[in-house]
């Protein structure tokens, strides 16, 4: 973490006011430098964050304090819980490093929830039709997610990067797109016929991610696999030649390209891989926690991976710090709503709140 | 001979929800202050009129309602851009992801239902029978007892394209998004023109909303849109944030719409398949729009898309 960039390289104009700057292809489409501001705005964020949350309880809440103790520390009091936590966390991990790619190389690829359930559907599908049992059934289902993921990003990105179509739109709709895609797949093909609801039939025991904690928890080694990833990333971005030149494209690619740096084709690099991530994400959500594509199984991971992310400052390590963070207030959030009157969207709107508030460049600079 | 008719109706349906945010996204984004968030805007205004309709029993408090709700949530959008300095479109992100929060919390806590808010005893906005005209073939069937609120949104329409190109304000909003520095020469303040532009497309995105909630059907869930106000936004997009354009451009996306729920009866396709019809017909757009602006910059001298941000532009 050392060689980082200091904050210094954030944008300097105001988002809208100052910059006059107005590209040909309409100022939507010019690269978004989302580069949070150091690491006591995260912290500010996420105090400011729950306090909101709290605010709320208090409104809502027949009990405040103890719906308030159990959003935050609710997680921590049985060991079934933090398994939960961590199987969340794994997922989160994964679609925020989805996330961070495309932001660190100057693309919004918003579409992750999209690229998610089709992952998670290819992940089912393969795992469940392939006929090989065990693990070399798992990493099949595995990459068959990843690939199905990069490849539901391709159209966005194939637009973005020769035509330059605004990729926060187009991905967007790829998430409905897909929702109905989904839908479709499971309804004409490989919908379980036993089963009342719209999901494919339960996979065999030997094709479920191998537990790291005693049966009805659900972490898996999917957590071990994304702290592999995120280290994988961290060298990438932080080590490598090509690491670098994917940040320079886009922080700047007019100014990559003049360096040599061919930065549409570092730009589609970094979507079809935010877009595998995603994917991954679906097929590690599937095998390790539902064990069958289950419709709605996504409690909008995709999106969820975009706040995780921008806490974590797009770093890989920071990310793997923010998605613990969240995935434990996720879990607090679900014993909250079995104890108290407060339902478990407030993790919702602790999510938009946490958006604003970590993108705000006012927040940093005033109190760090 | 009806088959056209009842097509149209619906295409004018369709209209409504996604016309009604475009004009306002319009203006927002003519002052280059792209309202991503009307999406949200519409869901907080739907649920503010279905409620306040409930509550007082009259349709139009609950327009009303939706309308302020929707101006009120884009005041969050200008707040989190002006105030904490936050990019517009991330913030716009963020504030469709709170609208949904905010709204699933309000529907299970405030008005403890869960999953749908649908409330005995409210009053939809009237549709106007056309009595004897409603014989007059094709148009007649299309015109019948379509809600108020497509009217209210045509008028809407008008109104904004003459303030657009006719009035001083209309210039303003121009002016700031042409120049940030040759409005502020001339005495305009940037930030007051695009918080008043968020807060039309907010309220705009309010008659939105409501139509969806107290016009359409009678009830509330945090998926009511569905996705419509990005696709008005992509409507905005699409038509170049110019009122002909933007009305095209919705006309485009509401024909989709319409074609998607009229195959559906047919029963040859697949419903999830023509369902996502709109949403595909807004990534063709975006992408044509894409490719021919492409093909005409090819021609241009130099290509300088992206300027350094030290290298000053006037």
């Amino acid at each position: 973490m050392t060689t980082t960039p200091p904050p210094t390289e954030n944008r300097e104009a105001a988002p809208v006011t100052a910059s006059g700057v107005r590209p040909r292809g309409g100022w939507l489409t010019a690269a978004r430098r989302v580069v949070p501001l150091g690491l006591s705005q995260s912290v500010i964020a996420v105090v400011l964050g729950i306090a909101v949350c709290f605010v709320i309880m208090l409104a809502v809440a027949s009990n405040p304090l103890e719906a308030f103790g159990s959003f935050v520390f609710g997680t921590f009091r049985n060991p079934y819980s933090i398994g939960s936590m961590i199987a969340i966390a794994t997922v989160l991990v994964l679609t925020a490093l989805a996330a961070a790619v495309g932001f660190r190389a100057g693309a919004f690829n918003i579409g992750a929830e999209g690229q998610l359930v089709l992952g998670g559907l290819a992940a089912a599908v393969v795992a469940g039709n392939a006929g090989i049992d065990g693990f070399v059934g798992q990493a099949l289902a595995l990459i068959a997610a990843t690939v199905t993921g990069a490849l539901w990003i391709a159209v966005p990105a194939v637009l973005r990067v020769r035509f330059r179509t605004n990729e926060i739109l187009t991905t967007l709709m790829f998430n409905y797109i897909a929702a109905d895609f989904a839908l479709f797949l499971v309804n004409s093909y490989f919908r379980d016929p036993d089963s009342g609801a719209v999901e494919t039939p339960p996979l065999d025991d030997s094709l479920w991610l191998a537990r790291l904690l005693p049966p009805p928890s659900p972490a898996n080694v999917g957590a071990i696999l994304v702290v592999v990833i995120a280290v994988g990333l961290w060298i990438y971005f932080d080590r490598t030649r090509s690491g670098m030149r994917m940040e320079a494209a886009g922080l700047q690619p007019a100014f990559a390209e003049y360096l040599g740096v061919r930065s549409g084709r570092y730009l589609f690099l970094s979507l079809a891989v935010s877009g595998g991530l995603a994917g991954l994400a679906g097929g590690v959500a599937v095998l390790g926690i539902t064990h069958a594509y289950i419709s709605g199984f996504s409690p909008q991971y995709g999106f969820l991976g975009i706040t995780v992310a921008l806490i974590g400052r797009l770093r890989p390590l920071g990310i793997l710090v923010a998605a613990v963070l969240y995935a434990s207030l996720m879990t607090g959030a679900t014993a909250m709503q079995a104890t108290s009157n407060v339902p478990f969207s407030l993790v919702f709107v602790l999510q938009g709140v946490l958006i604003l508030l970590i993108t705000s460049q006012r927040l940093g600079r005033s109190s760090s | 001979m009806n088959v056209l008719g009842d097509f149209l109706a619906l295409t004018l349906t369709s209209l409504i929800p996604i016309l009604a945010p475009a004009i306002g996204g319009m203006f927002a984004e003519r002052a280059r202050a792209s309202n991503i968030a009307l999406d949200g805007c519409m869901l907080v205004a739907a649920l503010a009129a279905i409620a306040v309709g409930a509550a007082l029993g009259n349709p139009w408090f609950g327009l009303v309602a939706g309308v302020v709700a929707g101006a009120v949530y884009a005041s969050i959008l200008a707040f989190a851009a002006f105030v904490l300095r936050s990019d517009l479109l991330i913030a716009g992100i963020a504030a469709n992801l709170l609208a949904t929060g905010v709204t699933l919390l309000v529907v299970q806590n405030v008005l403890g239902s869960t999953g749908t808010y649908a409330p005995t005893g409210v009053q939809l906005i009237p549709r106007i029978p056309l009595g004897p005209l409603a014989e007059i073939p094709i148009v007649g069937a299309a015109l019948d007892g379509q809600s108020v609120l497509l009217y209210l949104t045509v008028a809407l329409f008008v109104v904004a394209a003459v303030v657009m190109n006719r009035t001083r304000f209309g210039v303003h909003v121009k002016a700031v998004g042409e120049s940030d520095e040759a409005a502020l020469a001339v005495g305009i303040k940037p930030v007051m023109i695009r918080t008043a532009t968020l807060l039309i497309s907010g309220a705009l995105a309010g008659v939105g909303g409501a139509y969806l909630s107290i016009s359409s059907v009678a009830s509330f869930n945090s998926n009511l849109t569905g996705g419509l106000g990005f696709i008005a936004f992509a409507a905005v997009i699409f038509g170049r944030a110019t009122p002909l354009g933007t009305i095209l451009a919705s006309l485009l996306f509401a024909v989709a719409t319409a074609l998607g729920i009229q195959l559906q009866g047919t029963g040859t396709v697949s419903p999830q398949l023509l369902h996502m019809l709109p949403y595909v017909a807004t990534v063709v757009a975006l992408a044509v729009q894409a490719i021919s602006r492409r093909r005409r910059e090819r021609f241009d001298v130099s290509e300088t898309n992206y300027v350094p941000a030290i290298i000053p532009r006037g």
